[in-house]
């Protein structure tokens, strides 16, 4: 079992590696076709612009590979922040662009009224769907994020988390799963979900 | 609910940690491995470490040391000291850091933080704004004899794509007798971007009155913790009593 | 790399809690300064006889006048010699044990008593010690750390228990060793005080609440008394050496007429004293991860007090450091492995996780680069 955390220079990598080498699950960090068609799971994580994430998958070939690999393999994937933000129809960061389109949908900035944006810290997360969020002793995650992912299927969200509107903290269909928190900087309880990720599609 | 963060900031001067008064006089108080390791296991919300020398001993941010605070963390992390190129920024995301946190640059070369802000997004960029009080209203502290004035710079940044500011107060720094209400009010009414209010936490009381008389999300301490008994568990508690938000970690 | 150095002692800018002035020396050298020339010591042991007069207990009445946190070392024994015989009054002896004991420790222990004085040894329950000496070892690179906090909260609290008002405290650290101008001129010893100078690191006694599933309750003796309890009974505590020149050589002759033994066959490990630390075997791990975190060890800390008190000239100092300080502590972790049943690998990892890459020579590999000797390459010159 292993996991391929996708590197196409958009942040994190380290920290989520870091999350799955404490719960003992072995992973590469990695943009090669080959190694990632090896691999049983695939982590997009991310921080930055969506046209930027975008961009770079393109420019690594990532861009129709993993659509293949995710739409047509069905391989168990894991999007985190902007790595979930890539998967709709379309961004508009820092102006429209055309996004891996797994769900539908667009990431637009948050608006809320007498809010900070952008919404940042430690926020309580509303499930829908409980698949990957038993055993739960806390639900507070870690939030960093300007735009947010307005889904237009709505049986896809499987988590909600309240910022004066209710944005999508969570998105899962079938083998996709994305996260718009940070599970691995969210300790127990982002551990907690990863973990129960790994196991429910092992 | 948003919780309120109460997040520890650890100052580095080159090879340890150090705690200053009103930005002068620092004290060595220890080693970052140990602070990190006990701000991981309280499970803090977040952490911000800064090298306070590497922009005026000219030097990068010592990488190594950095990795070694953040293998530690399972939380949130930002770092600053001389940051001045987009590799830099990339340098510390790759070893796992979440936020920048810039200075000098965002008024040496205010370009920067809007090109940073494009490149890796405004919630990764972090601006130290520290003011001090003068006879015509606050000030940027800098070392350049830059006269800077707080609304102007503090407008300039959330224009460029900033994504928080740390509004830190030179004369409060380090005393621990409460934080600069004043300052702090004048900061949230100009800005809508998220605010970790710093300088001068010492007890229990100045962290009731700084959220109740302000609205900021986030507060940041060092004092406190490395001098007195309090945690940072022990403040969320105390917040918690008077009905505020917060996370109690396990 | 460059670290400056105390023009006058060998103390390094390392050195947490020290501070230099434009001269170039530091806080500890000016404070000593201060016990030569600055302060006038007949005033101050004026004023130390007028509050000893104030907390003794009046004739008649039956009872102790005061606690004296003893450890079996030197310098608890002076300060309880000092408060039986030179001040006459009756003190409680409260002795928080070490974490490993030496037989040269214990044999200072029992001899309290044949001093002349009643002692309340306190038994610590030794699981709950032990996964705090672990823990402590880990979090914070430091196996004494739960004796740190011991020594100081169980005397507070038979204070409180025993409604004993007086403690009187030996030298004061920052005044010794440097510290922040007005710790150093500070009488007395309150929670504050120990929570910023008492060797904890940052790490407070309820972080040790749910490792390896301690409670609050098994960690009662380590729980500094409230405020509420120490107010009702009226307790304070004293610096012995704020009071009066401590000169720990001039002391130990002393007590040495009373029973204290020094360790006869050679110096301890990681220095060149005989006296210093005698009573706890893993002293030698405790000065060592000082030495990878901060490029200084215990014959830094030695050779400075010598060359203040004039016994060493810094040049003589100098020798004397670059021959004992920073040599990896074989006795200590061999004790420390029995005492803790950790492995050397794992104890070694942690020494590596606290050893300061700045300070250090690192391999290619990031591991760290050793001598022919075995020990640490420096990046620095003592100068």
């Amino acid at each position: 079992m292993s996991v391929a955390i996708i590197d196409y220079g958009m942040g994190n990598v380290a920290s989520v590696q870091k999350a799955l080498n404490y719960l003992n699950i072995p992973s590469r960090v990695t943009k090669d076709s080959n190694e990632i068609a090896e691999s049983k799971f695939i982590i997009l994580p991310g921080v930055g612009s969506f046209r930027q994430g975008i961009n770079n998958l393109k420019k690594d070939g990532l861009f129709d590979f993993l659509t293949q690999q995710v739409q047509e393999k069905k391989k168990p994937f894991l999007g985190v922040c902007l790595g979930m933000q890539l998967i709709a129809s379309r961004g508009t960061e820092p102006f429209e662009t055309g996004g891996l389109n797994w769900i539908d949908g667009e990431v637009i900035k948050i608006e809320a009224a007498g809010k900070r944006v952008p919404h940042l810290g430690w926020n309580n997360i509303d499930t829908r769907n409980k698949k990957y969020f038993t055993n739960l002793t806390n639900t507070d995650f870690y939030f960093i994020h300007s735009y947010h992912f307005k889904v237009a299927e709505e049986i896809c969200i499987s988590a909600t988390v309240n910022y004066g509107i209710d944005l999508v903290a969570c998105v899962q269909k079938e083998n996709i799963f994305a996260t718009q928190f940070h599970p691995e900087k969210s300790q127990e309880a982002g551990l907690k979900v990863l973990k129960n990720f790994f196991e429910l599609n092992a | 609910m948003l919780k309120i963060r109460v997040i520890p900031i650890l100052t580095f001067n080159g090879f340890g940690l150090v705690k200053t008064k009103q930005f002068s006089n620092p004290r060595m108080v220890g080693n970052p491995v140990q602070a990190a390791r006990v701000y991981n296991f309280r499970g803090v919300d977040e952490l911000i470490f800064i090298d306070l020398n590497a922009t005026k001993q000219k030097r990068k941010l010592n990488l190594a040391i950095a990795k070694d605070i953040i293998k530690e963390c399972f939380m949130p992390v930002g770092i600053g000291g001389g940051i001045d190129a987009i590799e830099d920024i990339n340098n510390l995301l790759k070893i796992g850091a979440d936020k920048v946190v810039i200075k000098n640059q965002a008024f040496t070369n205010p370009g920067f933080i809007k090109e940073a802000a494009h490149f890796f997004g405004s919630q990764c960029i972090t601006i130290a704004v520290d003011a001090k009080k003068h006879l015509q209203g606050y000030k940027i502290h800098n070392e350049l004899g830059l006269d800077i004035v707080l609304e102007d710079f503090i407008r300039e940044m959330e224009d460029l794509g900033a994504g928080e500011l740390v509004i830190n107060s030179v004369d409060n720094d380090g005393m621990m007798k409460g934080f600069d209400i004043e300052l702090i009010s004048i900061a949230e009414k100009i800005t809508t971007l998220p605010i970790i209010a710093v300088g001068g936490g010492g007890d229990m009381n100045h962290y009731k009155e700084l959220f109740t008389k302000t609205g900021v999300e986030a507060v940041g301490s060092a004092s406190i913790f490395h001098f007195t008994q309090y945690t940072p568990l022990d403040i969320k508690k105390e917040l918690y009593s008077i009905g505020k938000p917060v996370r109690i970690p396990y | 790399m460059q670290i400056r150095y105390c023009k006058k002692c060998l103390f390094p800018e390392t050195k947490p809690d020290l501070f230099f002035n434009n001269e170039g020396v530091c806080s500890a050298c000016i404070a000593a300064d201060q016990k030569y020339v600055g302060i006038d010591w007949k005033q101050r042991e004026k004023d130390f006889f007028q509050v000893i007069d104030h907390f003794r207990l009046p004739a008649g009445h039956r009872g102790y006048d005061c606690i004296v946190p003893v450890s079996g070392g030197k310098d608890s024994t002076y300060q309880a010699y000092f408060m039986k015989y030179v001040c006459g009054l009756n003190p409680l002896l409260v002795c928080f044990e070490t974490t490993s004991v030496t037989e040269l420790g214990q044999q200072n222990l029992d001899n309290l008593s044949k001093m002349g004085m009643d002692v309340i040894h306190f038994k610590k329950n030794h699981e709950v010690y032990k996964k705090m000496v672990i823990e402590g070892f880990r979090r914070v690179g430091d196996e004494m750390w739960p004796n740190h906090i011991g020594i100081f909260t169980i005397p507070v609290m038979f204070a409180v228990k025993f409604g004993i008002k007086l403690i009187i405290w030996g030298e004061n650290s920052q005044q010794e060793y440097g510290g922040p101008l007005d710790a150093i001129e500070n009488n007395t010893l309150n929670r504050r005080w120990l929570e910023e100078f008492g060797g904890l690191l940052g790490n407070r006694i309820q972080d040790m609440i749910g490792v390896n599933g301690l409670t609050e309750k098994e960690l009662t003796p380590y729980f500094y008394p409230e405020d509420e309890e120490l107010e009702r009974v009226g307790v304070t505590g004293l610096f012995l050496g704020h009071y009066f020149f401590w000169d720990a050589r001039k002391q130990l002759e002393v007590i040495k007429e009373y029973g204290f033994k020094v360790k006869e066959d050679g110096p301890l490990e990681g220095t060149y004293t005989n006296y210093e630390n005698l009573d706890e075997k893993l002293v030698g791990l405790h000065d060592y991860l000082k030495f990878v975190k901060y490029g200084f060890g215990r014959a830094t800390d030695h050779a400075c007090i010598d060359i203040r008190n004039k016994r060493l000239t810094r040049e003589e100092g100098l020798k004397l450091v670059q021959e004992y300080d920073g040599k990896y502590p074989n006795y200590a972790v061999t004790e420390f492995i029995k005492y803790a049943g950790l492995s050397r690998q794992e104890i070694d990892s942690v020494i590596d996780s606290y050893t300061n890459p700045i300070l250090f020579k690192q391999k290619p590999d990031g591991s760290f680069a050793r001598g022919k000797d075995g020990n640490l390459v420096r990046n620095f010159e003592i100068a």
